[in-house]
C-alpha cells in the first residue's frame, strides 16, 4: 500500500492522485492544512475509498521553537509543550483531545500522538511509551471499530545505538497495538556508510513489528525507501513531493525560510532515484555514446517517464506532472512486492546491481550529476540490507 | 526439623495429614485428606507470608485445567516447635512432577506440554496480569492422562507489584530463567513473555534431555545473555521454528500469547498430533 504523504503543497498531488488511482490513499498533515479545508478535502477522497489517516503531530510540540505553521488552528495542544505538560492526568486528557478530534474526521485509521524519541534513557522515551499506552487505553474506552496505529518517531541517535533499538523494540512489543505508524529520521545529507546502518536499524524494527509480531505497520515519510520498508514487512509507505515529506526529521519544524522551489526533476523507478530534467536528463537522452541509455533509464513507469521516453522535445513538466510521477514510480515498487522478504529482498539486490549499472553508464558518457542525483542511495540501500539481513538472522 | 505428628495436631478438626510429596527446606508440600476429599496441604514459614497470601489471593479464583486451584481464601498461621509458619490448602493433583520424567519427550508429548504452559500462562496474564517466573519441571505437573499443571504460583508477581526478591537470580532458578531476569537493574517490568522464554527452556530440556542454557558452564551468564544456545539436529521444523521463537534472545523476538497458542495449534495439525 502506498499512501501520499501530506504536506507543504500537497493538496493538488493528493486531488489529483487519489482520483486517478496513483496512491491507496493518504495520510493529512494538519501543519500544513487548514481545519475547514482540511475536512472538506478529507470528504472529497473519502469520495474514492481511499486510506485516510490524520498525522496528529504532536512532536512538534516538544520543540522549544517551532515554526508550528497551521498545527495551532487545530487547538489540540499547546505550542510549546514543555516536557513538564506531559503529566499523567495532563497526558490522559491530550490523548482524548487527539483521539476525539479523529473519531470525528471521515479517517480510515487513527493515530496515536507521539514525540519523538531521542534516547531511551531520557524523558522523551517515557513519554512517548506513555502516549502510546494512553492511547490504547482511550481507542478501547471509545470503542471505535477503525484500528488505532501507535506512531514512533526515533530520531537518529535511537536508531545509531542497536541495543536502544532492542529496548524500544521490547516496550513497544509489551503492548498488544492493533498497529504501528513508524517515522524514522534518517538524514539524507549524514555519510553513506551512517545512513545505511541508521536505514538497517529501522528496516529491523519495521520487520519486527510487521513480520515477527505480525501487526499491520506504516512508515511514514519513507520516500523511495518506502520500496525496502516494504519488503521487509511494513503494509504501506508514504510519501510526498518535496523532500521533507521523504524523510522525517523534527527539525523540518525549524523556523527558517521556505528555501527555494525544486528545480523540476523526474523519479525513476529504474535507478531508485531521480534526475534534473533539464540539466541531468535532457543531456543524456541527447548524448549519442550510449543509444539506448535513456531508453532504459525512462523504461519503468510513470507518464513523464513514458513522455520523455518517446523521444521530441521535453515534455512540460511543472510540479504536479513531478509530483505525479514520483506516485507513479511509488506506486509500482509498490506493486514488486510479493510479501515474502527473502524473495523480495532477493529481487531488490538484483535491482540494485541493474540500477548500479545505469549509473555506471551515466557515469561514461560523462554526464555530472549533483548530489542528489548521484546515485548514493544504491550502496546505501545495499549495506543496509546486508544489516539488516544479519541482524534478523535471515541469512 | 518439623514433626509432621505436631503439625497434625494443630490442624482443625476433620483434616488428616498424609506423606510429605516435596521438600524445599523450610516449605513443605503434604498430602492431607480433608472430609473424604484428597487435598494438598502447603506449609511455608512466616517470613514467606506474603508470597504465601499471594499465592492464595491468585489461586483461589483459578478457573483453569492447566492451573491448581486454591481451596482457602486466607492463610493459617501455625507455631511448630517455636517457630511461625502459615499454610493453606489446594487442590490434590493426581500425578508426577515432569521432574521425575527423565525419559525424552517426542515432538507431540512437546507440543502438549507447550500447549499447556502456555493456555496457563496465557490465563496468569491475560485474567491476573501475572508472570510465573519459575517454571521448571519441578513446577510441573504431569496428570495420568498425560495432560500438565503449572503450580506454584505464588512467585508469581503482579505486573504492577515491585518485586519482593531482587538479585541476580532472584525469583527464578539457575538454568530456568530468561536473559532479562539476569538483569534486575534495567528497569524494565517482566510480562507474559518472560514466560514464553522459559516454557521454551522446558520444552527443549524434555526434548534433548538437557537445557539450553547449562548452568554448570562457565559460559553459562554469558550465553544466556548472548541468546546462544545449541540447535539440536533431527527435530521437526516445526518444533525448531517454535523453540526459536519461544527462546528469542529479547521480548519482542518472541511471539506474543497468541502467536505461541497458534504455533503449537500449527505444529500439532501439521505433525498430525492427536
Amino acid at each position: 500500500m502506498f499512501l501520499i504523504q501530506g504536506g507543504h503543497q500537497s493538496s493538488t498531488h493528493i486531488e489529483e492522485g487519489l482520483p486517478e488511482g496513483r496512491a491507496d490513499g493518504v495520510i493529512w498533515s494538519p501543519g500544513d492544512e487548514r481545519p475547514h479545508l482540511l475536512r472538506s478535502r478529507m470528504a472529497e477522497a473519502a469520495e474514492h475509498e481511499v486510506v485516510q489517516a490524520f498525522d496528529p503531530q504532536l512532536y512538534v510540540a516538544l520543540l522549544e521553537d517551532p515554526n508550528p505553521k497551521r498545527l495551532p488552528d487545530y487547538e489540540l495542544f499547546d505550542l510549546p509543550l514543555p516536557p513538564r505538560q506531559f503529566s499523567a492526568r495532563r497526558l490522559a486528557q491530550l490523548v482524548e483531545g487527539i483521539i476525539d478530534f479523529q473519531i470525528e474526521l471521515p479517517v480510515t485509521h487513527l493515530i496515536a500522538p507521539t514525540v519523538a524519541v531521542s534516547s531511551m534513557t531520557d524523558r522523551s522515551a517515557q513519554i512517548a511509551l506513555n502516549l502510546a499506552e494512553t492511547s490504547l487505553d482511550v481507542a478501547e474506552d471509545r470503542d471505535d471499530d477503525r484500528p488505532l496505529l501507535i506512531s514512533v518517531a526515533a530520531e537518529e541517535s535511537v536508531l545509531a545505538d542497536s541495543e536502544s533499538v532492542d529496548v524500544l523494540l521490547d516496550e513497544l512489543t509489551a503492548h498488544e497495538a492493533e498497529g504501528y505508524y513508524l517515522l524514522f529520521e534518517i538524514d539524507p545529507s549524514k555519510d553513506a556508510a551512517g545512513q545505511a546502518s541508521l536505514l538497517s536499524e529501522a528496516l529491523y524494527v519495521t520487520y519486527t513489528l510487521g513480520v515477527v509480531q505480525e501487526r499491520p505497520v506504516w512508515v511514514g515519510y519513507a520516500g523511495l525507501a518506502g520500496y525496502l520498508f516494504r519488503a521487509v514487512g511494513a503494509k504501506g509507505f508514504a510519501a510526498g513531493w518535496f523532500q521533507k515529506q521523504q524523510w522525517f526529521s523534527t527539525q523540518h519544524w525549524a523556523p527558517g525560510g521556505g528555501g527555494r522551489s525544486p528545480r523540476p526533476r523526474i523519479y525513476l523507478d529504474t535507478i531508485f532515484g531521480s534526475l534534473l530534467i533539464d540539466a541531468e536528463l535532457m543531456p543524456l537522452r541527447r548524448q549519442r555514446r550510449d543509444a539506448a541509455l535513456a531508453a532504459d533509464l525512462l523504461d519503468g513507469a510513470g507518464d513523464l517517464a513514458a513522455g520523455h521516453a518517446e523521444g521530441g522535445p521535453a515534455p512540460d513538466a511543472p510540479r504536479p506532472v513531478c509530483a505525479a510521477q514520483l506516485l507513479d514510480v511509488c506506486a509500482e515498487l509498490d506493486k514488486r512486492i510479493v510479501g515474502d522478504p527473502e524473495e523480495d529482498l532477493d529481487r531488490i539486490q538484483e535491482e540494485l546491481d541493474q540500477a548500479e549499472g545505469l549509473y555506471d553508464r551515466i557515469s561514461a558518457v560523462g554526464v555530472e550529476l549533483d548530489g542528489r542525483s548521484a546515485g548514493t542511495q544504491i550502496g546505501i540501500w545495499r549495506t543496509a540490507i546486508e544489516l539488516f539481513i544479519d541482524r534478523a538472522g535471515l541469512d | 526439623m518439623i514433626d509432621p505428628q505436631d503439625f497434625q495436631n494443630k490442624l482443625p478438626e476433620g483434616l488428616t495429614l498424609g506423606r510429605q510429596i516435596h521438600d524445599g527446606g523450610q516449605r513443605k508440600v503434604f498430602e492431607a485428606d480433608d472430609r473424604g476429599t484428597k487435598v494438598v496441604i502447603k506449609l511455608m514459614p512466616e517470613d514467606e507470608r506474603n508470597r504465601a497470601e499471594r499465592e492464595v489471593s491468585i489461586g483461589s479464583t483459578f478457573d483453569h485445567p492447566n492451573l491448581p486451584r486454591i481451596l482457602d481464601d486466607e492463610v493459617f498461621d501455625v507455631e511448630l516447635d517455636g517457630n511461625e509458619f502459615v499454610w493453606f490448602r489446594e487442590r490434590f493433583i493426581e500425578g508426577e512432577t515432569l521432574e521425575k520424567r527423565t525419559d525424552n519427550y517426542d515432538p507431540c508429548q512437546a507440543l502438549a506440554l507447550a500447549g499447556d504452559l502456555i493456555a496457563a500462562v496465557t490465563y496468569l496474564w491475560e485474567k491476573h496480569t501475572v508472570v510465573h517466573r519459575d517454571i521448571k519441571p519441578v513446577n510441573i505437573m504431569v496428570r495420568p492422562d498425560g495432560t500438565f499443571v503449572l503450580i506454584d504460583v505464588g512467585i508469581g508477581r503482579h505486573q504492577t507489584e515491585s518485586s519482593i526478591t531482587s538479585g541476580l537470580f532472584g525469583p527464578g532458578t539457575r538454568g530456568h530463567v530468561a536473559p532479562e531476569q539476569m538483569m534486575p537493574n534495567k528497569g524494565r517490568k517482566l510480562d507474559s513473555r518472560t514466560d514464553l522464554f522459559l516454557i521454551g527452556i522446558v520444552v527443549y530440556q524434555v526434548l534433548v534431555g538437557v537445557r539450553p542454557f547449562r548452568p554448570r558452564k562457565p559460559d553459562y551468564e554469558t550465553k544466556l545473555l548472548a541468546g546462544e544456545w545449541p540447535h539440536p539436529e533431527g527435530l521437526p521444523p516445526q518444533i525448531g521454528d517454535l523453540l526459536e521463537r519461544l527462546l528469542g534472545h529479547r521480548p519482542h523476538q518472541r511471539p506474543s500469547l497468541e502467536q505461541a497458542r497458534d504455533m503449537v495449534s500449527q505444529a500439532k495439525k501439521e505433525l498430525a498430533c492427536s
